[in-house]
C-alpha cells in the first residue's frame, strides 16, 4: 500500500540513525582516557555500521546494523607512573582520535540537519498543497 | 447522502485521538519502563474509510533501538508522528471547510 | 472585402436555417445543459471518490485537493450557469406581448 508519509518516516530513520552516531562519538570523546575496560585493555573506539532499510523500490531508510569496534592499535604513551603502565613503563591508551571525533561529529550533527530540514520541507509542501483549497 | 463529510470528521477524530497519545509519550519520554504507545494510524483512516465503525485500539508503538532504562520512546520517532498526524489533521480540516463552503454555495443559490 | 447586403436576406437566411432543423438539433440547449449537471455530478463523486481513497493513503494530497477544486468550480459554474437560466426566463416572462 502506498503510504502517504513514506518520506517523513525515511527521514525519520534518518534522524535516529544520525543520533546513534552522535551517542557513539560521545561514548568515543568520554572515553579517550579510558585504560580500563570491563573487558579488559583500553577502551576501543566504536562506529557505527549503517545499512539501508528498503520500503518500497524510490523510499530507502537507514537502520544502523551495529556498533563495531575500530581495530587499529592502542596510542602508547610512555607514563612510567601510571598504574596500567607496562614494565617498559608504556601506556596503552584508547585509539580514539579527538580531530577524528569531532570531524564526525559535525558530519553527524549536518546529518541530522539536513533530515529535520527534509521533514520540515516536506510539511510545506503539504500545507501549501492544502492552501489551494483557501479561496 | 455524503459520506465525505462523515469521513472527515471521522479522520479528525482519529488525529485528534492520536495526538493525545503521542503527547504522553512525548511527557514520559524519560520515564523508566515506560513504553511508547500508538494507535495504528494507515488502519485506523481505512476502517473510516471502508467501514462505519472505528476502534481506535492503543498499540505498544514498534520500536527499533531498545533504550536506557526499558523506556521505547524515541523523541525522533514521536516528533514524526506528531507531524504526520498533524498534516492528516490539517488536510481533513481544509478539505472539511471547502466541502462545507460548496454546500453553502448551493443554498445560496450563488448569490 | 465585404459586399454591403440587405438585412433581411441574411436574417431571413438564418431564420430559414432555424425552421430546418430536425428534432434531435431542437433539444441541443436542453441536453447541453442535462450533459453539463451529469458532468458536475460525475466530478462531484470524483471528489467524494478522491477523499475516500485519501483516507486510505491511495492517493496523494495535490490528487485529493485538484479534484475538490475541479468539483467546486464545476458547481460554481453550474450555479452561475443555472441563475442565467432563471434570468433569462424571468425576462421573457415580463416581455409585454
Amino acid at each position: 500500500m502506498a503510504d502517504l508519509f513514506l518520506p517523513l518516516k525515511v527521514s525519520a530513520t534518518g534522524l535516529e540513525a544520525q543520533k546513534i552516531r552522535l551517542n557513539v562519538i560521545a561514548s568515543n570523546l568520554a572515553n579517550i582516557n579510558s585504560t580500563r575496560t570491563p573487558e579488559g585493555g583500553p577502551y576501543k573506539r566504536k562506529d557505527v555500521l549503517f545499512v539501508t532499510y528498503m520500503y518500497d523500490q524510490i523510499s530507502h531508510g537507514v537502520d544502523v546494523q551495529k556498533i563495531v569496534e575500530d581495530q587499529r592499535p592502542p596510542r602508547t604513551v610512555y607514563d612510567p607512573s601510571h598504574p596500567d603502565a607496562d614494565k617498559n613503563g608504556y601506556v596503552k591508551y584508547p585509539n580514539v582520535n579527538p580531530m577524528e571525533e569531532m570531524i564526525n561529529m559535525i558530519s553527524a550533527s549536518r546529518a541530522y540537519e539536513a533530515n529535520l530540514t527534509m521533514i520540515n520541507s516536506y510539511k510545506e509542501m503539504f500545507l501549501r498543497t492544502l492552501d489551494l483549497l483557501r479561496a | 447522502m455524503d459520506n465525505s463529510i462523515k469521513l472527515l470528521s471521522k479522520i479528525m477524530d482519529i488525529c485528534a485521538y492520536r495526538q493525545k497519545i503521542l503527547a504522553s509519550n512525548i511527557a514520559n519520554a524519560d520515564t523508566p519502563d515506560y513504553k511508547a504507545k500508538d494507535i495504528n494510524f494507515q488502519e485506523e483512516l481505512k476502517k473510516a474509510a471502508t467501514s462505519d465503525s472505528i476502534s481506535l485500539k492503543v498499540i505498544e508503538a514498534p520500536t527499533t533501538m531498545p533504550n536506557r532504562d526499558g523506556n521505547t520512546v524515541n523523541i525522533e520517532v514521536e516528533m514524526t508522528k506528531l507531524t504526520e498526524t498533524l498534516l492528516m489533521y490539517n488536510s481533513a480540516v481544509q478539505l472539511l471547510s471547502k466541502r462545507i463552503g460548496m454546500y453553502k454555495d448551493v443554498a445560496r443559490g450563488g448569490r | 472585402m465585404t459586399e454591403i447586403k440587405n438585412i433581411s436576406e441574411i436574417l431571413g437566411k438564418s431564420l430559414e436555417e432555424l425552421k430546418n432543423l430536425k428534432g434531435a438539433d431542437k433539444e441541443s440547449f436542453e441536453q447541453a445543459l442535462k450533459d453539463a449537471i451529469k458532468e458536475a455530478s460525475k466530478v462531484e463523486q470524483e471528489a467524494q471518490k478522491a477523499i475516500e481513497d485519501f483516507a486510505k493513503g491511495e492517493v496523494s494530497i495535490h490528487q485529493v485537493v485538484l479534484a475538490m477544486e475541479k468539483a467546486d468550480l464545476t458547481l460554481q459554474t453550474l450555479i452561475q450557469v443555472r441563475n442565467k437560466v432563471i434570468t433569462a426566463y424571468e425576462e421573457i416572462s415580463r416581455m409585454q406581448i
